[in-house]
């Protein structure tokens, strides 16, 4: 009995071996990889150039930051009670979308808006009227959002409506930066050094009036 | 005695070996707020892709899904303005040379609404794709899209812009002979 319990030791010490090494070689998943979900990878298809623009946009200031935002809807799931006053109250089930969007506001100028008569020269002299800064982009990329909490069926318009209140929360934050007057004044600083190292010794430049 | 120490020890090398730890790297979190820049964008590419996908590969799961989305992306190339510096620029009269910087990547922007789902078929035990699983499927296509810069063609678009902007802006100061090249070194994509 004994010899036979050896035997059966023996036998399954050298399977656990031929198992770890079958692991280590990647012929068998690890023992935590076997009920592990395998992701889904995107097949690589071409990228089709659709538009070309010529641009002359000067980036001056950019605005990172992170926005979190939900809604609900009613659902036909189960009610529940709500702690209310002391007491508790039946509400009716919901379901519920929250989204966290990283993303950036980048301000600038558009120098194609500079006209003919904005430049004026004399000698080592140079006068400038540059356009008013504005928003050039707010980017929320797809790696940029991450759902937090999805509960129930939503609609992809319902998911896109959602991102594009997080895109307008970042511009609102960057506009109560104030991005667009230090897009200005970073646009001026830069424009000055570009024309001083061009050779003019007596710089002015100013911002277009942006009022109507 | 010696064989039921080399079991023990074997069954515990064997659960050490398997058990992996999948530490992730802590990513460094970006600063928010504002930040000053000095790029000059001079080319834009709206370009579109096709993200096609099949959840077919996990052996447990009864039943296939799968998903066809269309995205529309602009991509933004232009010039590094903070890496010109006075000796990139010679003057000599009314002769002017200046060397820019190499052109690279600004931006990528993919609006969440140029993202569409065109079909989506999936099996009676499986669940839609969420929103979630969207998007991480369209940041794959964003990565695959970022790295095809290269094949189309951007760079030279945005450095043949660049000189054309930056002679006639010199121009409008009053240089009559203008000559333009670009670093010999090229810089790091961004």
């Amino acid at each position: 009995m004994i010899a036979s319990v050896k035997k059966s030791l023996i036998f399954l010490l050298l399977v656990l071996v031929i198992i770890f090494v079958l692991q280590k070689i990647n012929w068998l998943p690890s023992f935590r990889n076997v009920f592990k979900s395998q992701p889904v990878v995107i097949d690589k298809t071409p990228v089709i150039i659709k538009e070309i623009k010529s641009l002359a946009k000067l980036l001056t200031v950019t605005y990172t930051d992170e926005v979190a935002m939900d809604t609900a809807k009613p659902s036909f799931g189960m009610p529940s009670f709500v702690p209310f006053s002391g007491s508790s109250i039946l509400t009716p089930a919901m379901d519920q979308l929250v989204i966290i969007g990283k993303g950036k506001v980048i301000a600038g100028t558009d120098l194609t808006r500079i006209g003919k008569d904005a430049v004026v020269t004399s000698d080592d002299s140079i006068h400038v009227i540059l356009p008013a800064a504005t928003i050039l982009e707010t980017i929320v990329n797809p790696s940029g959002f991450e759902t937090f909490i999805e509960h129930g069926t939503w609609s992809e318009a319902a998911v896109i409506a959602l991102k594009i209140k997080v895109r307008e929360a970042i511009t609102k934050r960057a506009f109560d930066q104030g991005i667009l007057q230090q897009a200005n004044n970073r646009s001026l600083s830069i424009i000055k050094i570009f024309l001083s190292n061009t050779g003019f010794k007596k710089i002015g430049i100013t911002i277009a009036d942006q009022s109507p | 005695m010696r064989l039921y120490f080399l079991i023990i020890f074997s069954l515990i090398a064997a659960l050490f070996f398997s058990c992996k730890s999948n530490k992730e790297t802590s990513k460094i979190d970006e600063i928010l707020g504002l930040k000053n820049m000095s790029e000059l964008a001079t080319a834009e590419y709206v370009v579109t892709k096709i993200i096609k996908a099949s959840d077919d590969k996990t052996w447990y799961k009864v039943g296939d899904r799968k998903i066809l989305m269309s995205c529309q992306a602009s991509l933004v190339a232009g010039i590094d303005l903070s890496q010109l510096n006075a000796k990139d620029i010679r003057i000599n009269e009314d002769n002017v040379k200046i060397t820019l910087p190499h052109a690279k990547l600004l931006y990528l922007n993919m609006k969440p609404e140029n993202i569409k789902i065109v079909y989506q078929d999936v099996a009676l035990f499986r669940n839609e794709f969420s929103a979630g699983e969207r998007d991480q499927l369209a940041s794959q296509a964003e990565k695959q899209i970022t790295e095809s810069i290269d094949s189309l063609g951007i760079l030279v678009t945005a450095e043949t812009n660049a000189a054309i902007f930056i002679n006639s802006f010199l121009q409008k100061q009053g240089f009559k002979n203008i000559y333009i090249d670009f670093s010999p070194v090229k810089n790091n994509q961004q």
